[in-house]
């Protein structure tokens, strides 16, 4: 890890690099949305990270971390803009590498969660995380407040150090191998997030056995739309998510615990009778993002970088932007996107675009692009086969995946 | 016409303020309609020549009946009524100690464990697994007195979760001045528990200077802001004289900034002594009292601040409840039989502000068990109507969105004589005449948020530009 990226020692965090005051708690209370329908929060603790991924969407990576009082005014915010929500309200530690923050994380997680039961609400904290960067205090601090991990990792030894190396250019495997079986004998149910790039998309298969190898039971794949993607790479794609497909039909037969998100929520929506919902994703409705400046954004890939940051919801302390947030409110996918969705034979599985991949890649929110749409249309066709396959030949694993018991 | 005109017929509140009209059904179900002009009313009422003053004639006031029957939903409010309306048992909304979903306790001093385990036992008699029991422990702190303090609060708790399988409440009244180091973890451990401050140190402030001195001096007042940083939410008793009376808003802002969001009760100072003494002997209107007035614009004051969340500071939030409810409400949360007190020697009274008076003597749960005169208990629903006797209440528009004087208040009134010295009579205009400025000004309020926010808001789409965004209106498929 890189020395200049190490978290600073409290009280020199953020305050001191960018103009940030303790906001009085009735400003929070003030910046809250007139629709209180937000449940889950995304806090970016820092900016910081000690990998370098090829394809990080993060605009910079700065030593820039979160003040304390910032990430209490987030989670007051949260508790305030819930409303009468009665559900399980979460906290996503994101970054950067939030793991970097842990001093952070001791004085916001156990403030979160009492401030909550005083308040009668549920609040659960999660954190995605590069598996690079445990103890076992930490793993200490995780198991008493019942926090939840989701890992990032890309598959393969050769595939991981080429897309996620450390910041001087280190191979991350070895450390990542390391803290894996940790994480798994914690709750052995942690999801394996593998991003695909054009370079990794070849060992797809690979990887997919590796991480299972390594004791996930689940996992899901998701293509990096900002790499460069070429025909022969979504060639290429098509071929993996084949010989995956293969892969997976074995191990529902057989009865290994495996669960593919993508293949498993494909087949269960093939056979759902649920309407298609109105919206790609949570963003901006349930779920908002709190950056270390104390900015609002409706989701952790937005930021100051896509239209001159007019995506900000607002400021911790400041006005909230309801007018913006009811874009995302009455979000229609079959009203507001291209026309020719509604002759796409995937419009009924595709349900995951990004707000974000959107912008990025076709300057609207309403057109993930042709990368994307290629994309799910592959992934379809395999979910169509693997569908098919087992109706005819294993109908009662059909039924049991419908079921959502593949897990 | 006068600035501001208040007219009421038959089931009608009528307020003409400037040129703002709005007329309000005064019994449930509860209903509002507003004008921002009058004249826009004089052209829907058919009146030509229509003022505000008008509306003291029989005839203008027919056509106001029937322009609200067509435009307001749920108009049956509006049908003339005779003023003497009462509401029915089953329309009210109580809130009594003996109840069938939860009981609420306050044990007066320090309680030795037999006395609160047997007076628990005798208050939950029938009580559900799902039933709540609220507790709390008042003329004794248990925080200064900690070993001891944390024993009975692990009683409390256990006793309610373990043997009886139903939730528990509690408040601790503290003075903060001595605080165990282990005191926030226990807390944290125990979700249901609240420390609550009588902020007697905050009385003799005059000025926001005052305040700040007091926050760098006092031990109780940095308990209280660690208390909220640490998350623990606490409940602050803010009482009110003639010092700080001019400074509440500010105090009251400064306080929920410096904790968090702490709960504020404003209770004026001859009220003080309801917290933490008993009301029944010592009550008056003393000289640090502040006057009604001034309290009262004090309490507006924090209305109006948007930096203030009602819901934080009592008694707008117990106003701002009734202003949407539909449900007729009886008396104060504070009223008589809204709680039992239990004395250290093991009495139990129907109410803290009885304790010491015979006719509310339940019996003694070291002597009696269980068996407590529980029937005495039943005279509490005749207490409903009598708080809302046409002779008190008569008078006021808002007597069905209050639901009547805390009985307390009366009984307290009712025993030292309206024209006592320390003046009974006084006592209550402290207790109705917020209440009344708070339902006007909330409701106005309300009824301002509602105009702004008619007519469909419609689809926007955003639309990229280098420089920004832009929101573009979606035609709606039909």
């Amino acid at each position: 890890m890189s020395a200049s990226l190490a978290p600073p020692p409290t009280g020199d965090t953020v305050a001191s690099q960018v103009p940030s005051p303790k906001v009085p708690w009735s400003d929070v209370f003030r910046t809250v949305p007139a629709n209180r329908s937000v449940h889950s929060l995304d806090l970016d603790v820092t900016e910081a990270c000690n990998l370098a991924c090829i394809y990080c969407f993060k605009w910079q990576k700065k030593a820039v971390h979160m003040d304390e009082a910032t990430a209490k005014n987030a989670i007051d915010w949260l508790l305030e803009a819930s409303g009468d929500f009665r559900g399980e309200l979460k906290v996503n530690l994101m970054g950067g590498e939030p793991l970097l923050r842990f001093d952070l994380l001791q004085k916001i997680v156990p403030y979160g969660k009492c401030r909550a039961r005083q308040l009668g609400k549920n609040l659960h904290f999660g954190c995605t995380t590069n598996c690079t960067h445990l103890t076992d205090e930490l793993m200490a601090f995780w198991r008493r407040f019942g926090m939840g991990f989701h890992c990032s990792i890309d598959g393969i030894p050769e595939v991981q150090n080429a897309n996620r190396p450390f910041l001087g250019g280190g191979p991350s495997s070895p450390a990542v191998e390391k803290n894996v079986p940790r994480i798994l004998a914690y709750r052995p149910e942690v999801m394996a997030r593998a991003t695909i790039s054009p370079k990794s998309v070849r060992a797809l298969v690979d990887s997919a056995k590796y991480i299972a190898g390594l004791g996930f039971r689940s996992m899901t794949f998701k293509a990096a739309l900002n790499c460069n993607w070429l025909a022969e790479d979504f060639e290429a794609m098509r071929s993996q998510y084949e010989r995956l497909g293969a892969y997976y039909i074995d191990a529902q037969v057989a009865g290994r615990p495996l669960e593919i998100a993508e293949f498993g929520s494909g087949i269960r929506s093939i056979h759902s009778s649920e309407a298609r919902s109105r919206f790609p994703c949570g963003a901006g409705r349930g779920v908002m993002l709190v950056d270390p400046r104390g900015d609002l954004w409706p989701c952790h890939r937005f930021g100051p970088h896509q239209c001159a940051g007019q995506f900000c919801l607002g400021k911790l302390g400041g006005l909230f932007n309801d007018r913006l947030r009811e874009v995302f409110l009455k979000y229609d996918v079959l009203e507001d996107a291209k026309t020719d969705c509604v002759h796409c034979p995937a419009v009924l599985s595709c349900r995951s675009w990004c707000y974000a991949e959107c912008v990025d890649s076709t300057r609207t929110l309403y057109d993930p692009g042709t990368e994307y749409c290629q994309a799910v249309r592959i992934l379809f066709e395999e979910v169509i086969h693997i569908h098919d396959h087992l109706r005819s030949r294993h109908p009662e694993v059909l039924a049991r995946l419908v079921k959502g018991n593949g897990k | 016409m006068s600035d501001s005109t208040e007219v009421t017929f038959d089931s009608v509140l009528l307020r003409v303020r400037g040129k703002s009209c709005l007329a309000a059904s005064v019994a449930p179900p509860f209903r509002a309609a507003r004008w921002p002009d009058t004249e826009l009313l004089g052209q829907e009422l058919r009146l030509p020549d229509f003022v505000g003053a008008s509306l003291g004639e029989r005839g203008a006031q027919r056509a106001l009946l029937s322009v609200l029957a067509d435009r307001v939903p749920g108009a049956g409010a509006f049908r003339p009524r005779r003023i003497g309306f009462r509401p029915l048992p089953g329309d009210m909304a109580r809130r009594e100690a003996y109840r069938q979903s939860g009981r609420s306790v306050i044990f007066l001093g320090r309680c030795s464990r037999e006395v609160v385990l047997s007076a628990l036992e005798a208050v939950t008699q029938g009580l559900g697994p799902s039933g709540i029991v609220e507790v709390s422990l008042k003329r004794w702190d248990p925080v200064g007195d900690w070993p001891t303090g944390r024993e009975r609060i692990d009683d409390i708790i256990s006793y309610l979760y373990q043997s009886r399988h139903c939730g528990c409440a509690l408040t601790l009244f503290s003075d903060l001045l001595e605080v165990d180091p282990g005191l926030w973890e226990f807390i944290y451990q125990r979700p249901r528990v609240r420390v609550a401050w009588v902020a007697r140190e905050l009385m003799e402030c005059r000025s926001m200077q005052d305040f700040q001195a007091q926050r760098e001096q006092s031990a109780a007042l940095g308990n209280l802001e660690r208390l909220g940083e640490a998350g623990l939410w606490p409940h602050v008793v803010l009482p009110v004289c003639q010092d700080n009376c001019h400074i509440l808003p500010e105090l009251v802002l400064a306080l929920i900034e410096g904790t968090r969001g702490a709960s504020i009760d404003v209770v004026p100072a001859p009220f003080l002594d309801s917290v933490e003494v008993p009301r029944h002997a010592t009550a008056r209107v003393d000289s640090t009292a502040p006057s009604v007035e001034d309290y009262v614009e004090a309490l507006l004051a924090i209305c109006r601040n948007p930096r203030v969340p009602l819901s934080l500071v009592s008694p707008p939030s117990w106003v701002a409840a009734r202003i949407d409810s539909q449900a007729t409400m009886v008396s104060s949360p504070a009223g008589v039989g809204a709680e039992l007190a239990v004395l250290p020697n093991g009495d139990v009274y129907a109410g803290e502000s009885l304790a010491g008076v015979n006719r509310w003597h339940l019996g003694n749960v070291l002597d009696d068990g269980a068996d407590l005169r529980w029937e005495r208990l039943d005279t509490i629903s005749e207490m409903a109507g009598y708080s809302l006797k046409p002779a008190r209440c008569a008078g006021c528009a808002w007597r069905y969105r209050c639901g009547g004087v805390d009985t307390s208040v009366l009984l307290l009134e009712e025993r030292l004589g309206p024209d006592a010295a320390n003046g009974g009579g006084a006592l209550r205009e402290f207790y109705c005449a917020p209440r009344r400025s708070l339902f006007e000004e909330l409701l106005w309020a309300s009824m301002e948020t509602t105009a702004r926010g008619q007519g469909p808001a419609g689809r926007e789409r955003v639309g990229l530009r280098e420089d920004g965004i832009d929101f573009e209106p979606v035609k709606i498929a039909q």
